[in-house]
């Protein structure tokens, strides 16, 4: 690391003998770090350096699973969502059913209910005979 | 990454040429193993890096490196038990022709140096196979500059009698 040693050697060594021992103890090979090691202490320099996101995401990420898995726990079964819609259909139909009862129950539009049953036999009995009336009031 | 941050990293980057070898070196004739010296190489540089960046105030580099390096090294040993490898285990162990002469390198400065005490020993390895001067020495170990010196000559002398006396024995 510093080659000026030879002045501070001089006042010591004033034996050859020294000198040998000294020659003796110098490295006689060369050391060289693996190759890869300038490369791995850059980038692992570069990565220090490089900005992170300063909130960590995965809480809030864990937070969420857990709030899905719950809403989906307690969400009714669809089985039970169907039975109610096929009840509140049931009861449209039967309201609506009896709205009809009671509009058939207009005489003055309809007249009486025995009135258009026999209609309707006629007509029933004129399509079975194969006589299609020309009203076409089926 | 904005102008400075380029900066930063482009001046990282010309230390890391520079020195690079020579803290790998430094580790490895204290730990003896590659890949913990190389680890120590990469924390040391990327300290330098954290304190540039934060704008500490950076006396001189190549002293911080030095100061970091040694402490690195004296934190190593304290936290790291020896591994033992047995020899049959040893045999499996592939080793590249380059790792075996820095490691019979290892052994060889060990060698010289196992008879003396830990502070002559360290003394001569940062002189001679660190090549640093007796100040910096001096103000690493945080001791006189003449301390460093009185040392290191103890240490040569101890070295230079040992040898001879290897001799006088054959």
């Amino acid at each position: 690391m510093n080659n000026d040693n030879y002045n501070e050697n001089y006042n010591y060594n004033h034996n050859e003998g020294f000198d040998d021992i000294e020659q003796m103890l110098k490295p006689q090979c060369q050391f060289k770090a693996s190759d890869t090691l300038k490369e791995e202490v850059l980038e692992k320099a570069r990565e220090e350096v490089t900005p992170h996101r300063s909130v960590k995401m995965w809480h809030w990420v864990a937070a969420a699973c857990v709030l899905g898995f719950v809403f989906l726990h307690l969400m009714p079964p669809k089985e039970e969502e169907d039975y109610n819609a096929e009840n509140i259909s049931a009861s449209r139909q039967l309201m609506e059913m009896q709205r009809n009862v009671r509009d058939y129950d207009d005489h003055d539009r309809y007249g009486d209910f025995e009135s258009i049953e026999k209609k309707m036999l006629a007509r029933s009995a004129q399509l079975s005979a194969g006589i299609y009336p020309e009203d076409n009031n089926y | 990454m904005n102008k400075e941050t380029e900066q930063l990293i482009a001046e990282l980057e010309r230390i890391v040429a520079e020195r690079q070898d020579w803290l790998f070196r430094f580790a490895y004739m204290r730990i003896g193993n590659r890949e913990d010296a190389e680890d120590m190489v990469q924390e040391v540089l990327l300290g330098v890096f954290r304190r540039l960046r934060e704008k500490t105030k950076v006396e001189s580099v190549e002293q911080y490196l030095i100061r970091s390096i040694s402490n690195a090294c004296t934190d190593y040993f304290r936290r790291k038990p020896l591994k033992i490898v047995s020899l049959d285990k040893a045999e499996h162990i592939s080793v590249n022709e380059n790792d075996r002469k820095i490691h019979e390198e290892y052994m060889r400065i060990n060698k010289l140096l196992d008879s003396l005490p830990d502070e002559q020993s360290e003394i001569v390895r940062l002189k001679c196979y660190d090549e640093l001067t007796f100040k910096q020495i001096a103000e690493l170990l945080s001791i006189p500059e003449p301390t460093a010196k009185s040392r290191y000559r103890y240490a040569i002398m101890h070295i230079q009698q040992m040898i001879k006396k290897k001799g006088d024995e054959r």
